[in-house]
């Protein structure tokens, strides 16, 4: 079979879902991923249009935006109106995140999502795009059946992904192992009922995709580990780490593209890190030196704090820096580490390690030898 | 040369430990003079940026204590102190800031013996472990408020 | 925001810093440091001079912030934010270096010292930039106030509060108030009695209109903040109702349970219901209960057998009956045929034998008097009764007795089913039976004999037409067949039949050699019956062996006796007649295999085993089963058993109920009329249309705890405490007929005990339950104020402050054994000794030692006070009890006084603390009086006899330090010094209150000097030994100086709420909520309109959990900010101090 074929027949049936969920009324509007004016960028967009469904780019390899915050701006209030959202499934994750978080709302949202895709780091995505627009099929291509084959430069965040398999979605489409158009699987009774009204039958998992899955864990963690060496190689002492963030210019990029960094005013924006032109000088004085931005090690750490335990692993901070600081690296390093410590799986619907506490654990925690 | 002299941030509940440094002090029972007691409210109190903030300022080793399980003043602080240093202990190390650096202890307001002991203690493993990033200056990697 | 300003004042504290600490040096390095316009050193900076410098340099250098490096803020915060706000500035403009308690007073190295000062006054400088001008709230005062504890402390509290007009609730969790002083005889030095002063004080309380006493009562959970508290009270029952008890004490004359008085500390008994002491306020007696005892769980029908084993052990055998009969109408029968589950759980057996539980039953039956018949209110309501067995006279008894027309059908001419067919007469004699059935019936119930349900009549023509209800009791009549080959044979009769005819006097034709099969108690009933017919010699053959029979083990010894063979292990295999009758049982042998569904061995057959028994006349007696003719369309299972609710008894059929043997099948008598009860009340219940929802084997009989096997935490049962000097006594036996002359004749085997066998034998009953509710005292409270229903209660009260006065216990010298405590008798505590002298007291206030037999009986000559026992000692309580040298004076005199002067008196004391007014004085005066002085601890009470005058005596043993030897003081009593100790419970009232303990266990003051009463929560006072050892002085000075706190609090009418709480900034909340599931105070609620978490500051204490967590910092705790936490971190941290001169 040729790459075109498959690609078209996988995008044509998304587009049909979508057009189907319009034209049924069982949701209101779509939230997909539409081609931008430099017809190669892909960002969400709300469709409610059943005709634009057309130009919608659901497999490419534009990964610009966690689609997450864009979820959550749609839904963290009641609007009466349903809307079905396509999202990678990283994003999935970001999102059900920011529901236990009170920032977003899954009672009006139905939910699908794909086996991924994968993204390429920015070059790549740029050369990409050189050469086939928003075209996905020479993509999709590459990547389906199995992203392990592929030649393409896919990013090192996805290649170190555990879990790129459609997964905690309403409705999954499966694409790993399958030639052919993708299998379409219900993942919860409210995406088993839009399944029905829409007469679609949910199909399972064929073996072939449950061994492409297998072989993705198993190199995501490879791929994970030695990522994770790396990182520690460069990021081992304060030192170190203050050499790591050396070209950060405190410009907060990875904060504001970070899906699950849910503050609407980061700590780092607000008056305590707000001080009297006086007070510079007299630091000056009093130190000698006094280096401005300030405070960078800080904030780093003070995020690592804050979020690491619900890291996604979607590696926007790295493509949002524009110093091309390897932030995602060192985060889903420590996130990986601490999600390991309280046993905490983002995306999973277990309340978050600080918003709860137990009377009798961690002793280890406590007491000096 | 001169022993190395750490210096050590203690972040103390007014209601048990913060009592129970007042009692050692006027049972004039003597500890390092390393010890910098810092007096929060409660335990749960303690946002892990300010032992993050403590380290980034040159602090050698950081010490939160409280009051035992059962008696927090505030009902259950101390438990979530105890989360919010977990969490820290297993980050900051991966940053070279070893866990024997960054503890929790709960001294009840009447335990001024044990205070002083355990500051003694807690100062002689620090000293002996030396102090924490000897190279790294720290008025260059943050602001100081002072 | 205005400039910033500090002044910065070093404080010498007299030497306390200043020698360790270079003041001026710290006063120099403040001076260099940003913002700090002045900065000055002073010997007190809190004293007045030291307070008015601060005062004049604010309004001379326009200072807007201070700083004052001295003592701890903990002591004298307060004083130097006031001297801020005198001046005009905002209080929390202040900031407080610690550099007594944190440098001088801990730091060996003065300079190292003097640098710690100036960092941590840098820090506190570099912080005081950021605070921000606070203002505190305003909140009411309620004015209520609470007092825990109604000692002499908690009295004197309450008294000055209520004459002070004020509402007081004083919670006592004993029955009385008093506490410890009213146990006391006199008190020193002035040899008042305790009583004298003490109960004009109790008497005080009961009579102010302002004090609400709440006795039996304990605080359970505290809530809210100074003015404003919420307390829960949990209040246990006393049983009496306090506003009719008149506290006469008949009740207690006719309560049959006697108990140690733990007022007494055990030296003396009082009755179950009953008072600590005659002056007790409320005067209002109470009972003591404790779980139901495990006699009265066992019993089937819920017989309170504790209460009719202790109305016989009183001799009142008319009102056991009473008793016995709220529960089984047929106690004579009981008496004799019941299996007595109540003996197999007594826990007597623990130290002898159960008690004889069934033979007293038979003992009341037998003794009671003509019972008299009730009068019968009648209803309109009929129903019929079918079966006059045991089930069915229940049923009809207590159907009866709420007035229902009641009519008795039976098969038989006679009523009494099983009870006069199954069991012989020399078991149960037929006049018993027919006495206590001509009971039932004559309560009016019309009895139909020879009535067969199914010929004569059905249910579908009884209910509903004729009556409104049926019970149908027809028991498990129909026999078990073997279906061995020959059973037709002449000769072979089942056993049920045999016994009917027998007991009917009917002619058997049972000859011979009899066999018998079966294991149970009919098999030898027959068995027993055959062999009292002449000529008969019996065999039972049984498949099990003995050990597995189901009969009663002394049916079966008695048959034993009476020369009846047993075969056990052996089976049945087929009859051989000769000329149509029965002339051999051919058999085999068994063995037994692995245990069965019963868990008895199942019986295996032993390959050809086959042997042969003559045989005459052959008994199967293998069980029965209900006979279920007649009973229409009525569900039964596969045993032929009716289908009824567990709990109703009710059948399928609207208004047909049934029990006994035809629901249980095979059972006991007692079963069966038990069933019979549960079946009157329902169908009562079902007639009057009320839940029938409740269990009624283990129903709450009046005032009965929950039966504690079934309670919901299933805990184990609290039951009276089995005394360790329990004496051995025997279980009486019954006289038995001899067993030849039993076998020819069917009179009573068991004759019935003696009058003194049986009230000695319910003299021997342990009272597990205390309380036996045997009702008596109902009966003898003439204003009816008993209740024994009563449960504890809860109920929350407010108060704007909190008086602990909870007072302290007496340390246990049992573990310390060689003082010889609780094993020579005549070594006492301090406190029992109060109690001998004390004119209400055991001894009726002489002093008198235990003799051989343990009465107090006779005065000591010679008595040793042993002082510090416990205190000043390492190894118990560090510190002195402060009232043990004085009272131990003050029994030197009583002895003398009270015994006479010749008695020797030693006093061995480690020094002598007479420091109060007129002490050192009273210390003289007895001197004088003659009581020898020895200083030196004694090391061991021994009894061992050295020398003939040591014989008999006990021996204390100490160093006399002064005469530096070793003393060997014979005498006969010796009195131990006990320590003062905090309460037991001190840490969970502690917990509930958020008032530390101190290291040696009594409640911590805000201050050893200044804050005496104060705890460090605001609004809750300390009064009395709760906080440490003092004598009654010490304690009433102390509880009015809690009580004027409280006062001071009540009558400014409202306090200032620290403005130190939490705030959250709605520009920056994400509302993520977190800070809310972590309030510990759901002190903060979520503006669903603007998303965003909002505190509310009259619930949030400022514990600042959601500052801790909040990741935007959008939750700040006032006065706790980041940026003030940070610059003092950055202050602790910074390290250019300059050199130190």
């Amino acid at each position: 079979m040729t790459a075109s074929k498959t690609g078209g027949n996988q995008e044509a049936k998304l587009k049909k879902i979508m057009v189907d969920l319009l034209s049924r009324k069982i949701v209101d509007d779509v939230l997909v991923p539409m081609p931008q004016a430099d017809k190669k960028s892909v960002m969400p967009a709300l469709v409610a249009a059943m005709d634009d469904i057309d130009r919608a780019v659901f497999l490419g390899p534009s990964f610009l935006i966690n689609t997450a915050r864009m979820a959550a701006r749609i839904s963290h209030k009641p609007s009466g109106r349903k809307t079905a959202v396509w999202m990678r499934p990283c994003e999935v994750r970001a999102f059900k995140e920011l529901v236990k978080l009170n920032q977003a709302s899954d009672t009006e949202v139905l939910i699908l999502s794909m086996d991924c895709a994968m993204a390429p780091d920015r070059e790549a995505f740029d050369a990409y795009g050189q050469a086939h627009e928003t075209d996905t099929r020479a993509w999709t291509a590459a990547v389906f059946p199995d992203p392990l084959a592929s030649a393409l430069e896919i990013c090192g965040t996805c290649r170190a992904c555990q879990s790129p398999q459609a997964a905690d979605a309403d409705i999954q489409v499966l694409l790993y192992g399958i030639d052919g158009g993708p299998v379409i699987r219900a993942g919860s009774p409210k995406g088993q009922a839009a399944m029905d009204l829409m007469t679609m039958v949910s199909e399972e998992s064929p073996a072939a995709r449950d061994t492409v899955v297998t072989a993705l864990g198993r190199a995501g963690q490879e791929a994970f580990e030695v990522m994770a060496l790396d990182t520690a190689q460069v990021t081992d002492s304060l030192e170190k780490l203050d050499t790591f963030f050396s070209r950060c210019i405190n410009c907060y990029n990875c904060r504001t593209v970070c899906p699950v960094c849910y503050c609407r005013e980061c700590v780092f924006n607000t008056d305590v890190f707000e001080h009297d032109p006086a007070q510079y000088h007299l630091w000056a004085a009093k130190q000698g030196t006094f280096r401005l931005p300030s405070d960078t090690l800080f904030f780093h750490l003070t995020r690592l704090a804050h979020m690491s335990h619900a890291c996604v692993g979607c590696g926007q901070c790295s493509r949002a820096c524009p110093s091309g600081i390897p932030v995602a690296d060192l985060f889903s390093t420590v996130g990986r580490h601490i999600q390991k410590a309280f046993d905490y799986v983002p995306g999973k619907d277990t309340p978050p390690p600080f918003t709860a506490f137990n009377t009798d654990e961690y002793q280890d925690a406590v007491g000096i030898e | 040369m001169e022993k190395f002299e750490p210096v050590i941030v203690a972040f103390v509940c007014n209601w048990c430990t913060y009592t129970a440094a007042d009692l050692a002090g006027t049972s004039r029972l003597s500890y390092p003079e390393n010890i910098r007691l810092v007096r929060i409210m409660c335990t749960g109190m303690v946002d892990s940026q300010y032992v993050i903030k403590a380290f980034l300022e040159g602090a050698d080793a950081v010490v939160v204590s409280g009051c035992h399980p059962g008696d927090c003043h505030y009902i259950n602080g101390n438990y979530k102190a105890r989360r919010r240093m977990k969490l820290l202990q297993e980050m900051l190390p991966l940053f070279g800031i070893q866990q024997q650096r960054i503890r929790l202890t709960w001294i009840g307001a009447s335990d001024g013996i044990e205070f002083a002991q355990v500051m003694a203690r807690f100062t002689d493993q620090i000293q002996r472990m030396g102090p924490l990033n000897p190279e790294l200056k720290p008025e260059k990697i943050t602001a100081g408020v002072s | 925001m205005t400039e910033v300003r500090i002044g910065v004042y070093i404080c010498h504290c007299g030497v306390n810093i200043a020698g360790k600490v270079d003041v001026a040096a710290v006063r120099d390095h403040a001076a260099t440091l940003d913002q700090v316009v002045q900065a000055r050193d002073y010997k007190f900076m809190c004293s007045e001079p030291g307070q008015s410098m601060i005062e004049k340099d604010i309004g001379e250098y326009g200072l807007t912030r201070v700083v004052v490096a001295s003592c701890s803020p903990r002591l004298h915060g307060n004083t130097f934010m006031d001297v801020c706000r005198r001046s005009g500035i905002n209080p929390y403009f202040f900031n407080m270096a610690s550099i007594r308690e944190q440098v001088s007073w801990v730091t060996e190295d003065p300079a190292r010292a003097t640098d710690k000062a100036k960092t941590l006054v840098s820090a506190a400088v570099t912080r005081v930039k950021f605070h921000k001008p606070l203002s505190a709230g305003i909140s009411p005062v309620h004015k209520e106030m609470a007092v825990i504890g109604g000692g002499i402390a908690g009295m004197q509290a309450a008294i000055d509060l209520g004459s002070a007009g004020y509402h007081v609730y004083l919670i006592e969790k004993d029955t009385t108030i008093g506490g410890h002083m009213l146990q006391f005889d006199k008190t020193f030095p002035t040899l008042d009695c305790a009583a004298c002063i003490g109960t004009p004080k109790m008497v005080a309380v009961g009579q102010n209109p302002n004090i609400e006493l709440l006795s039996c009562s304990q605080v359970t959970e505290v809530s809210g903040f100074v003015g404003n508290f919420t307390l829960e009270v949990e209040r246990q029952p006393r049983y009496i109702d306090e506003s009719k008890c008149t506290g006469c004490g008949e009740c207690a004359k006719v309560c049959p349970v006697s108990i140690p008085n733990t007022w007494d500390l055990g030296l003396a008994d009082r009755k179950a219901i009953g008072r600590s002491f005659p002056q007790a306020i409320p005067i209002t007696f109470n009972i003591e209960k404790a779980d139901r005892a495990p006699c009265t769980i066992a019993c089937p029908a819920g017989i309170n057998v504790q209460g009719y084993v202790q109305l016989i052990g009183q001799g009142k055998m008319d009102a056991a009956l009473d008793l016995i009969m709220e529960k089984v109408p047929l106690p004579g029968v009981l008496g004799r045929v019941c299996p007595h589950p109540c003996e197999g759980v007594c826990r007597r057996k623990k130290t002898d034998s159960p008690v004889a539980i069934r033979q007293l039953k038979r003992f009341a039956a037998d003794m009671a008097q003509d019972r008299p018949v009730p009068d019968i209110q009648d209803r309109p309501e009929k129903i019929a009764v079918i079966g006059a067995g045991p089930a069915g006279l229940s049923a009809a008894y207590y159907l009866r007795l709420n007035g229902y027309g009641v009519t008795l059908f039976d098969g038989a001419s006679k009523a009494g089913g099983m009870l006069r067919t199954g069991i012989p007469d020399y078991r149960l004699p037929p006049k018993i039976l027919n006495q206590e059935i001509d009971h039932i019936l004559a309560h009016g119930i019309e009895f139909q004999p020879d009535t067969l349900l199914g010929k004569d009549l059905t249910l579908s023509a009884l209910v509903p037409d004729r009556f409104d209800a049926v019970f149908l009791g027809l028991g498990a009549q129909a026999p078990l067949r073997l279906n061995l080959e020959g059973e037709d044979l002449e000769g072979s009769m089942d056993a049920l039949a045999f016994l009917a005819a027998v007991n009917r006097g009917e002619s058997t034709g049972c000859q011979g050699k009899v066999v018998v099969v079966g294991g149970g108690n009919v098999a030898l009933d027959a068995a027993r019956c055959a062999r009292r017919i002449p000529g008969c010699q019996v065999t039972v053959i049984y498949r099990r062996s003995e050990n597995e029979m189901p009969a009663y083990a002394d049916e079966i010894q008695q048959a034993q006796e009476e020369g009846i063979a047993l075969e056990c292990l052996t089976n049945p295999v087929r009859l051989e007649g000769e000329n149509g009758r029965v002339a051999r049982l051919v058999c085999s042998r068994n063995m037994l295999g692995q245990p069965d569904a019963s868990g008895r061995r199942r019986p295996r057959v032993v390959e050809n085993s086959e042997f042969v028994l003559a045989c005459d006349t052959f008994i199967p007696a293998i069980g029965q089963y209900p006979d279920v003719t007649g009973l229409d369309s009525l569900e039964c299972d596969t045993g032929n058993r009716v289908q009824v609710d567990a709990v109703s008894l009710a059948t399928h059929m609207a208004g047909v109920f049934s029990g006994g043997d035809m629901v249980l099948g095979p059972a006991t008598v007692v079963e069966a009329i038990a069933q019979g009860r549960q079946a009157a009340e329902q169908i009562h219940g079902w007639l009057e249309e009320q839940a029938r929802a409740q269990d009624d084997t283990c129903e709450t009989m009046a005032g009965l705890r929950p039966d504690p096997a079934t309670d919901s935490q299933g805990q184990a049962p609290e039951y009276a405490p089995i005394p360790e000097d329990l004496p051995m006594l025997e279980r009486p036996l019954p006289a038995m007929a001899l067993p030849d002359l039993r076998t020819d004749s069917f009179m009573e085997v068991e004759s019935a005990l003696t009058r003194e066998q049986a009230v000695a034998e319910a003299g021997r009953c342990l009272n597990c339950g205390i309380c036996c509710e045997c009702m008596e005292c109902v009966k003898a409270c003439e204003v009816g104020a008993v209740n024994h229903d009563m449960t504890p209660t809860r109920r929350s009260i407010k108060a704007g402050s909190i008086i602990i006065a909870t007072g302290y216990d007496t340390l246990d010298p049992s573990v310390m054994p060689q003082y010889g405590y609780g094993k020579y008798p005549n070594v006492f505590t301090a406190l029992e000794f109060e109690r001998l002298s004390n004119a209400t007291g055991p001894t009726g206030g002489q002093i008198l030692m235990r003799d051989a037999a343990g009465q107090f009986t006779k005065a000591p000559k010679a008595v040793a006070l042993v002082h510090c026992v416990g205190s000043r000692d390492v190894n118990f309580h560090e510190y002195c009890s402060r009232v043990c040298c004085m009272y131990a004076l003050k029994y030197t005199h009583l002895i003398k006084e009270k015994v006479g002067h010749d008695t020797q008196v030693f006093d061995f004391y480690i020094d002598m603390r007479c420091f109060g007014e007129g002490y050192e004085e009273f210390f003289r005066r007895c001197q004088e009086e003659g009581t020898t002085f020895i200083r030196g601890k004694v090391a061991k009470i021994s009894d061992e006899a050295r020398s003939p005058e040591e014989e008999g005596k006990l021996m204390a043993i100490a160093e006399d330090t002064l005469l530096s030897k070793m003393v060997r003081v014979p005498v006969d009593m010796v009195v131990l010094c006990t320590a003062i100790q905090a309460r037991e419970d001190a840490a969970d009232l502690g917990r509930i209150l958020g008032v530390n303990q101190g290291a040696d266990g009594f409640f911590l003051e805000e201050h050893p000097k200044l804050g005496p009463v104060n705890t460090a929560s605001d609004g809750i006072f300390l009064s009395g030994c709760c906080q440490k050892p003092m004598d009654i002085p010490d304690t009433v000075s102390q509880a009015s100086g809690a009580a004027a706190k409280a006062l001071a609090l009540a009558a400014k009418g409202e306090v200032e709420i620290s403005p130190t709480t939490s705030w959250i900034d709605p520009d920056i909340c994400a509302g993520c909520k977190t800070c809310i599931t972590l309030c510990p105070y759901s002190a903060i609620d979520f503006d669903e309109r603007l998303e965003v978490a909002v505190v509310n500051t009259t619930l949030c204490k400022g514990c600042g959990s959601c500052s801790g967590v909040c990741p935007s910092g959008a939750a700040t705790s006032r006065h706790f900010m980041k940026k003030q936490v940070f610059a003092e971190i950055s202050g602790v941290l910074s390290r250019d101090m300059g050199q130190t001169a």
